[in-house]
């Protein structure tokens, strides 16, 4: 037992891997980059900063947000005067997520703000299902250049250290609010291996980043003059351009490890990724494959199965039935409709039980449902000739009996009427059941070779049915929905196997035929099985068979038998026997049904004896 | 929180071991609590996304009803839960910690619910308060209910109806009013889920049909015809009157009127077929069912850097997926017992991944918020044992 757990666990382990990671494998290029970032700086003469920022995204497989990261440092105020995203091929200008404005749709291009200590957030929402998506934000810092005694700083990072994705095509061009000499402008680029840095002309100066990866950065810095920004807030009045260009020497000369490693991660994580998408193209054309090779192995296993089951040729049926194989009356229900109908095989049980001498009959009228027959056990000790199913139903006709000792099936009805007569009577008829089950079980016994099969169609069936919902789900492949019916298929086909056994399937063949010559008046007293001639016992196997609207032939054989019940049974022309039982069928097969909504929880059921009284 | 210990006691009073089941539902309802007070740590004003949205658009509702006008004359934005939440704010001031507080207590009382779906398909007690509690604290759930967004509702409404549903299909002593009360709520139910998800009506309605036309055939009872018909005609009404009159301006479809896409309705379903057709179903399916996965967890945006929200929620994936293999042996079961109910909220998960899947975005926090909604039901099926019990009795008696 401890060993069938650890072998489930394992299983149970390596079927959510096959969730948590082959799905991976196959999405592997969804985590989005950013393809383009230009920045554009105005420098003001306050020291203010005005801010173009248009960010291209690619790879995008769909988001309804984008955030920006814009660098706060202390003393700064940022200001967010226009925010655009593409839509439709053009852009249009996003609304602030703000009290007053709720008149837009959020989804069609919102954004919101949230200012953090180091930076300010803004997300923008939109429909960004497309693989390219953009936004352009423009914003103002206020206070954000440092000005010294002797020179100007402008300080800025566009991307910050943390940013979780690639990004591509990093082009910042800074202009300054007046013209100087370039000698006297220096910058500097933090953050990344790869860079340029160019003073473009008297007042302008570019970077240039082909691409950052996690755990790089871009950091821009320009001294110039201090006297550009003459409106400025003074930050400091000594001078600071000796010690900024020591930092910067330090920076020059320090060993860049981390940007190193992350671009050895970022290395290593593209080449994990490019492994992956491979291994998912190969995962999906194995299993696509694998799928349909399953499914053609499922077909030919019931293939086989069904030539195993029917070796011999259909023979033609005897003129009479004389020889027929004594089935109980639930047993030909079974056979014949697989169950359904279970007031037939009720009724057609007691009035076989009746014919025995177990049961005596009589006819009762009610108001509410019309004339019923009603049933009483007689002091027959002896089981003969009943199946197990049959003597269940004996104790359950005891258990039920009114004062009188009547068994009315009206009083299913009453009980199927409440919760918990409900739940009663669902146990009585799952053990009923059971044990029909048992007792055609032993007529109908699967050779060894059949065992062999049913079981192999069981395990086939049933794990093609688990693989058929989890391989086209993990893997994302058409073919290996194929597995879902093809295994649910042979499961049932397997587990329902005694069906179509040679015995069943001559069983069903027989009793249908029975039941077409009964219809059609085509069949003689004289040519049904002398058990099935007594006329409640004709009258039980014509209602298990359905045609208790061809009377005629019960009528001659209750005829035969000229005893008293047997004439108020055909010579009441009020209540006619095919109305009683009518009548009769309709209050059982209501009862019967009402209850079947009930669960079934066979350890309740096991053993289900009847409290009697 | 005496209110949820009371709700607890009332609805399982006749179960002993109810003390513990309630202890855990208050221990969830202290989860939410701070979990309310952690989100709305820098003010309820900024944080959130579609949460922050729907307590603006209350506010405004508030704003409207206190200036006198009329509840049915009240304008709303993106979705009638803002209409609720308005409501609260007008009576009782505007107050999004209190919204939140009583989201808590709706997915409280839906693990509640759930409980006892879970007792009356005759599961153990042991099985049936592992279901509600699992429901309780799975970490999805605790942030999705928490905030002031409308899927605490949304699933309190979902659950209530399949609630309603089984009692009135087991309970056989019911009066002929009560049955028909509770079949008119669960009409009202579907109007409100429709007003919350547009095609919530398809999903719910569709699993109560089908739940409901296997039970007749099954059972014959005549309640069980009239309850299929109601449910029927109030599908097809509210789909005249509702659905298509809305389809058009419903922000969660693809390119609505609002989007300066479509005109008409039929531009909306052709726009939606067309989004449908370009679908890779499978893969579509396959992101509703399984995205995030693991290593997308760091890039959802609201969790991203927060090492320990991204474990919570790694771990939550593969219990999920757990979860989900365990179901398939539910299903099978399902299907060998030929169940009516089950086979409804099949039919409902079954519909609702499809939908999802189809028309929502390719989103990985898009997928694990909507998928939320089917977590419920799945928990009703993550079982092996009874498939193994079901096939033992059956080849016992064959062999």
């Amino acid at each position: 037992m401890h060993r069938i757990r650890k072998i489930a666990c394992m299983l149970l382990i390596f079927l959510s891997w096959l969730f948590a990671e082959v799905p991976a494998l196959a999405e592997s290029n969804l985590v989005y980059s950013i393809s383009g970032h230009d920045i554009n700086v105005r420098i003001e003469a306050d020291g203010s900063l005005e801010i173009i920022e248009s960010i291209k995204y690619t790879s995008f497989g769909g988001y309804n947000n984008v955030m920006l990261f814009i660098d706060k440092q202390e003393g700064e105020t940022v200001d967010i005067k226009n925010v655009y995203m593409i839509k439709n091929g053009s852009y249009i200008e996003c609304d602030q997520l703000s009290a007053g404005q709720w008149d837009a749709n959020v989804f069609s291009g919102t954004y919101s703000v949230i200012e953090e200590d180091s930076a300010v957030r803004l997300k923008v929402y939109g429909a960004f299902s497309k693989r390219n998506g953009a936004i352009v934000v423009k914003y103002k810092v206020h206070d954000a250049i440092k000005r010294y005694g002797d020179v100007a700083e402008f300080r800025r990072t566009f991307v910050p250290k943390n940013w979780g994705s690639r990004v591509n095509n990093i082009n910042i061009l800074v202009s300054l609010p007046d013209y100087t000499d370039t000698t006297r402008i220096r910058p500097f680029l933090h953050g990344v291996l790869v860079g340029r840095k160019t003073v473009e002309g008297k007042n302008a100066i570019s970077f240039n980043v082909p691409d950052t990866v996690p755990g790089e950065y871009v950091e821009t810095r320009i001294l110039f003059p201090e006297n550009l920004v003459p409106y400025a807030r003074v930050t400091d009045d000594r001078y600071h351009l000796y010690s900024i260009l020591q930092e910067e020497e330090e920076y020059k000369d320090s060993s860049k490890e981390e940007l190193l490693k992350a671009r050895e991660n970022a290395a290593k994580e593209a080449g994990r990724r490019a492994w992956a998408e491979r291994m998912n193209q190969r995962a999906r054309i194995i299993a696509t494959f694998v799928s349909l090779g399953a499914s053609l192995l499922a077909i030919f296993i019931l293939y086989r199965i069904r030539k195993e089951l029917h070796h011999l040729m259909k023979t033609p049926f005897p003129l009479d039935m004389r020889d027929l194989e004594k089935l109980s009356p639930a047993e030909v229900r079974r056979v014949v409709a697989n169950g359904r109908g279970r007031g037939r095989s009720f009724l057609g049980s007691l009035l076989h039980m009746a014919s025995l001498g177990y049961l005596k009959v009589a006819v009762a009228k009610k108001k509410d449902t019309g004339s019923l027959l009603i049933f009483q056990a007689t002091d027959r000790d002896s089981f003969e000739g009943l199946t197990l199913a049959e003597r269940y139903l004996l104790e359950w006709v005891n258990a039920f009996k009114n004062d009188e000792g009547w068994f009315e099936p009206s009083a299913l009805l009453a009980r199927a009427g409440t919760n918990e007569g409900a739940l009663q009577l669902k146990k009585l008829c799952v053990t009923w059941e059971q044990r029909i089950v048992e007792d055609y079980g032993r007529k109908n016994v699967l050779a060894t070779r059949l065992v062999f099969y049913r079981e192999l169609g069981l395990l086939a069936g049933g794990l093609l049915f688990i693989l058929g919902c989890i391989i086209p789900v993990a893997l994302s492949i058409w073919a290996g929905y194929l597995m879902l019916p093809v295994g649910f298929t042979l499961f049932l086909y397997s587990l329902r196997i005694q069906k179509h056994t040679d015995y069943g399937v001559k069983q069903h063949r027989t009793w249908k035929e029975l039941k077409r010559r009964l219809l059609k008046r085509a069949i003689a007293l004289d040519n049904l099985p002398p058990w099935m001639t007594d006329g409640l016992a004709l009258l039980g196997y014509s209602i298990v068979l359905g045609t208790e609207k061809q009377l005629g032939l019960v009528e001659t054989a209750l005829q035969k038998a000229n005893d008293s019940l047997n004439k108020t049974l055909i010579e009441d022309e009020q209540e006619p026997l095919s109305r009683l039982i009518k009548n009769t069928l309709s209050v059982t097969d209501k009862a019967l049904s009402w209850v079947q909504d009930i669960p079934t929880d066979d350890a309740t059921y096991q053993g289900q004896e009847l409290a009697h009284g | 929180m005496g209110l949820t210990a009371g709700c607890g006691l009332l609805l399982f009073k006749r179960q002993p071991k109810r003390l513990w089941l309630i202890v855990f539902a208050e221990l969830a309802m202290i989860c939410h609590f701070i979990l309310t007070y952690v989100i709305f740590a820098n003010g309820t004003e900024a944080a959130g996304t579609d949460g922050l949205i729907y307590h603006q658009v209350a506010k405004d509702v508030a704003r409207q009803l206190w200036s006198g006008t009329p509840l049915w004359a009240v304008k709303y934005e993106y979705t009638w839960y803002t209409v609720m939440v308005g409501i609260q704010y007008a009576l009782f001031g505007v107050n999004r910690f209190a919204a939140s507080f009583v989201n808590s207590f709706l997915a409280v009382l839906s693990g509640y619910l759930l409980t006892d779906i879970a007792l009356k398909l005759n599961y153990s007690f042991k099985k049936a308060a592992f279901i509600g509690n699992v429901y309780l604290f799975i970490p999805s759930m605790l942030v999705w209910t928490t905030d002031t967004r409308k899927e605490s509702l949304s699933f309190f409404i979902s659950i209530l109806l399949w609630y309603l549903a089984l009692r009135i299909v087991k309970e056989r002593e019911w009066s002929v009013i009560k049955q028909g009360l509770c079949i008119g709520l669960v009409c009202v139910l579907l109007y409100v889920s429709t007003l919350l998800r547009i095609y919530m009506l398809f999903t719910l309605g569709g699993g109560l049909l089908v739940g409901l036309f296997f039970h007749y055939l099954k059972t014959k009872r005549s309640v069980i015809a009239v309850f299929g018909v109601t449910v029927l005609i109030a599908c097809i009404a509210l789909t005249f009157t509702m659905v298509l009159t809305n389809l058009n301006d419903y922000h969660a479809l693809p390119m609505d009127r609002s989007q300066g896409g479509d005109e008409d309705l039929d531009d909306e379903l052709e726009s939606i077929i067309k989004t449908i057709i370009e679908k890779d179903i499978p893969r579509a399916v396959n992101g509703f069912l399984t995205r995030p996965h693991l290593e997308e967890v760091d890039n959802i945006t609201d969790i991203s850097g927060n090492y320990a929200a991204v474990t919570i929620v790694r771990i939550e994936q593969v219990l999920w997926y757990i979860c989900m293999i365990l179901a398939i042996f539910g299903f099978l079961n399902t299907l060998l017992e030929w169940d009516p109910y089950l086979l409804g909220l099949i039919a409902f998960i079954v519909s609702y991944t499809l939908i999802n899947a189809l028309i929502s975005e390719n989103v990985a926090d898009t997928y694990y918020r909507y998928r939320a909604a089917i977590i419920a039901p799945m928990l009703l099926f993550a079982d092996y044992r009874p498939v193994i019990r079901n096939l033992k009795t059956m080849l016992m008696g064959k062999s």
